[in-house]
């Protein structure tokens, strides 16, 4: 071997990746584009508001792994076919408060949770049904509260608080006047920052990602091996666990208090991607306890008065998670948010909410749990 | 551990750095012992799992050192006999009775292959003095050497010695460098593609039974029949590359076990090139002394002509049925026992009435060798149909498609192995064509570091794509 091979054999390699990772970056951007932020949800606004849309707009949004999706918003900046008008005599109304996730984030109208569980009551209560979803991105802590007071203005026969493990992470933060999730680290400089920026933008590495998270076996250990992100599911709690549950147990507090005792609220659970797969393939838990946190929303739920609903009691065995959720991005997608509507009706029912017990059947699932 | 993995990488690369700062002698041979046995304990979940293995192993090591001195028949027979009993009772062949075997758990990982090993020493002490003098470290790092433990290749202690002990090979920047390209290539095949060609056969598994049209069901039984010699093709030789690798890192030179075997144009040929490390023990240890002892008894010239493919017969029965305790390796055995046979008989006719000098010739012509590398491959994929498979899984293929779609099937294999295997040496040659300093282009160190950075590619990508784990590798259950 020649002194000089020391260098080309290297430069080789580099020419050969660069060579074959180029095209196929330009492919894979052509053919799964990314538009990750709704343009339509404005940030920045002082506390104590709440992240809103703008009223009747509409953007489209799109992660590599899922489709092109329109998010539009009603008069009221609510992400809702049904007007947001005072609510009409002999009708039903169902207020949805949340982040990301309530808003059905990159997931189509139809198929999020809210117009699944329109479908439902409607098909189940002799009243017409609407239902206004005031999620948005980054809606926890302070900004719920607002949101509540929202919702609360709209006269609804129940609201609905959507949470999931991100929730509590992001709710200890919104308390902190942090920037909005779409503005962070566009402050860093020097360019090892931007080529990092720009190889957590490839595309290439995000399908390679994709392809390999996909599959539970790969995803799950990875997600059990990222620290404190896990330990939502490790006995005892972590203290900074401990601390959002504090939190949330905050916010139900101030949630109820915004909307008064006359108004029903449900925390409907969801469940994180890895939750999900643990909690379908029971041998991925090992060691772990996936069902522990919701045991605690639910706790705390009651001591305020609140009802419970989960999403984990309708997963299906075996069920990959990459079924129900965008397996890079996290949300979840169509198939997940028809379960996350099924534990919601099946919630309200739980919950013998008057309005809903006096105009609607309950649904089989509702009834099979209902005490004699 | 599995092999190829990278935990085995791992534990190779500690092993190979401690093996190569420590002083040539005996304090190599310690380091490769402890690696050894570090890595046979690996498969053990207590102490207890390894007693029969040790059992063996003794028993092995007293047959050498005590009974071979012994110079008489009965001697050799006893030691011969009583080490392939032992290994067919560890092992549980299903002629032994079952209440005889041990109804416990315990390693048998590359068992067979430490038992080539053990037989060819006991054998050979018989005859080779130096051999009764083996000292337990070199007999315990030569059987149980862990770069070729769980699958071979077996190789003879002589040739362990030389590369080991007697003139351990170099080990510089071009060596390191030509051991990375083995690796990455050793697990291209195993991580990419029999991974892929797996998946194929699973799907073409399902099509040739449930798909609707009877040509669909038919090309799927060509398709699933030629599939499997690829898969095992690339499983198999894909682990040896990477032995191979490895033990270089020890300065170990393995045995080749692959030669292009889908290029042969016969199948005594194809066992030339294919496990070539187990074919050359069965001829030198079961094959030779057969035929040798054939020669001796067979007075009838006529008779003493076939006396080959009898011995070849035995020998590569012997090859099928080592595989497996089942009535389908027994089968697989007698499949290549009669292929090799069928084929010594008509080399011996055609030479008798061609004569020797004609009959290479015509051997030598394209459209032979065309013709006969497809109807080599077709018997080999044909053989293989009861090493993959059993008998009611191919009843049920053999319903699905009947009688004429057995036979078409076999046509479309032979016709589509014929074209497919001559583009392949087409494409060959013409790579092969262009050349630098003497040289084909493509083996420039340039352009094989090209080719390597792409098989990189290639794995990362398939085992991202994949939704499952590559297969282990097979002949590791042997």
């Amino acid at each position: 071997m020649e002194r000089r091979d020391y260098f080309i054999l290297p430069l080789i390699v580099i020419a050969t990746v660069l060579v074959v990772a180029v095209p196929v970056e330009a492919a894979l951007r052509i053919f799964f584009p990314y538009s990750e932020a709704d343009r339509c949800v404005v940030y920045g606004d002082p506390r104590p508001s709440a992240f809103h849309a703008t009223a009747n707009c509409a953007s489209r949004i799109k992660v590599p792994e899922g489709p092109w999706v329109d998010m539009t918003y009603n008069e009221c900046g609510y992400r809702s076919t049904d007007p947001c008008t005072p609510k009409k005599p002999g009708s039903l109304r169902l207020a949805i408060i949340g982040s990301s996730l309530a808003a059905g984030y990159l997931v189509p109208y139809e198929t999020s949770v809210s117009a699944r569980a329109r479908e439902s009551l409607t098909a189940l209560c002799r009243l017409p049904v609407d239902v206004q979803n005031l999620g948005a991105e980054g809606n926890m802590g302070v900004r719920l509260t607002a949101s509540a007071e929202a919702a609360a203005a709209l006269d609804p026969d129940a609201i609905v608080l959507v949470v999931s493990p991100t929730d509590l992470v992001l709710d200890n933060s919104m308390d902190h006047a942090t920037p909005a999730p779409g503005a962070i680290a566009k402050h860093q400089t020097g360019w090892i920052q931007e080529l990092k920026v720009q190889l957590s933008r490839s595309r290439l590495l995000y399908m390679e990602s994709y392809l390999l998270l996909r599959n539970d076996d790969n995803y799950v250990p990875i997600y059990r091996r990222s620290g404190h992100k896990a330990d939502f599911m490790r006995l005892p709690l972590s203290q900074d666990w401990q601390e959002r549950l504090a939190h949330l147990d905050r916010d139900i507090a101030r949630v109820k208090a915004a909307i008064g005792p006359d108004i029903p609220l449900i925390i409907l659970f969801s469940p994180e991607r890895s939750q999900a797969a643990m909690l379908a393939t029971p041998h991925l838990a090992k060691g772990m306890a996936p069902a522990h946190l919701q045991s605690e929303i639910a706790r705390r739920a009651q001591a305020h008065g609140a009802h419970f609903a989960d999403m984990s009691t309708q997963i299906v065995p075996g069920t990959p998670s990459s079924s129900i959720y965008y397996a890079m991005n996290g949300h979840l997608n169509g198939e997940g948010h028809a379960l996350l509507a099924e534990a919601l009706v099946n919630g309200l029912f739980d919950a013998r909410i008057p309005a809903f017990e006096a105009a609607c059947a309950a649904p089989p699932a509702a009834l099979a749990q209902k005490p004699e | 551990m599995s092999v190829p993995s990278f935990e085995f990488f791992l534990f190779a690369l500690v092993a190979a750095g401690i093996y190569n700062i420590v002083p040539v002698g005996a304090a190599r041979r310690l380091v490769l012992l402890v690696a050894n046995f570090a890595f046979l304990a690996t498969f053990a979940a207590t102490g207890y799992d390894l007693i029969p293995y040790a059992a063996f192993l003794t028993i092995g090591y007293l047959f050498i050192r005590g009974c071979a001195p012994i110079q008489t028949a009965w001697a050799f027979w006893f030691t011969v006999g009583a080490t392939i009993l032992l290994f067919c009772w560890l092992k549980k062949y299903t002629f032994l009775p079952e209440e005889s075997f041990l109804h416990m758990v315990y390693v048998q990982v590359g068992l067979s292959y430490v038992f080539f090993r053990v037989l060819h020493l006991v054998v050979d002490a018989h005859s080779d003095e130096r051999l009764q003098k083996l000292s337990l470290i070199s007999y315990l790092n030569f059987t149980l050497n862990f770069t070729a433990l769980v699958s071979g290749p077996i190789q003879r202690y002589e040739d362990y010695v030389d590369t080991t002990e007697t003139r351990p090979r170099p080990l510089d920047m071009a060596v390191l460098g030509e051991v990375l390209e083995r690796l990455v290539i050793g697990c291209f095949k195993v991580w990419a593609a029999a991974a892929i060609v797996a998946e194929l056969q699973h799907a073409l598994e399902f099509q040739v039974v449930e798909a609707p049209g009877l040509f669909t069901r038919i090309f799927c039984a060509a398709g699933l029949a030629a599939l499997f010699p690829i898969f095992l093709f690339y499983n198999f030789s894909g682990y040896t590359d990477v032995v191979i690798a490895i033990a270089r890192l020890f300065r170990i030179e393995l045995p080749e076990n692959f030669n292009k075997p889908f290029t042969a144009a016969s199948f005594i040929d194809y066992w030339n090139r294919w496990h070539m490390s187990l074919s050359n023990w069965l001829k030198t240890y079961v094959y030779t002394p057969l035929f040798a002892s054939i020669m001796r008894n067979v007075k009838n010239p006529k008779l003493l002509a076939y006396a080959s493919a009898v011995s070849l017969f035995a020998t590569f029965f012997l090859i099928g049925a080592w595989h497996g305790r089942t009535s389908e390796f027994f089968f697989f055995g007698f499949l290549n026992g009669l292929g090799v046979a069928v084929n010594q008989i008509y080399r011996t006719i055609l030479q008798e009435k061609m004569g020797r000098k004609p009959f290479a010739a015509l051997s030598a012509r394209p459209l032979y060798l065309f013709v006969g590398r497809g109807l080599t491959f077709t018997w080999v994929a044909f053989t293989l149909l009861w090493f993959w498979s059993d008998w009611a899984q191919l009843a049920e293929i053999a319903r699905g498609i009947g009688f004429g779609g057995v036979v078409a099937a076999a046509l479309i294999l032979i016709l589509a192995s014929c074209v497919a295997l001559q583009v392949l040496i087409s494409v060959d040659g013409l790579l092969r064509g262009p050349k630098l300093d003497g040289r084909p282009l493509v083996l420039s160190r340039y352009a094989r570091t090209v080719f390597v950075t792409l098989l990189v590619m290639g794995v990362v990508t398939v085992q991202s794509v994949m939704t499952s784990p590559a297969p282990d590798i097979v002949y590791k259950d042997f």
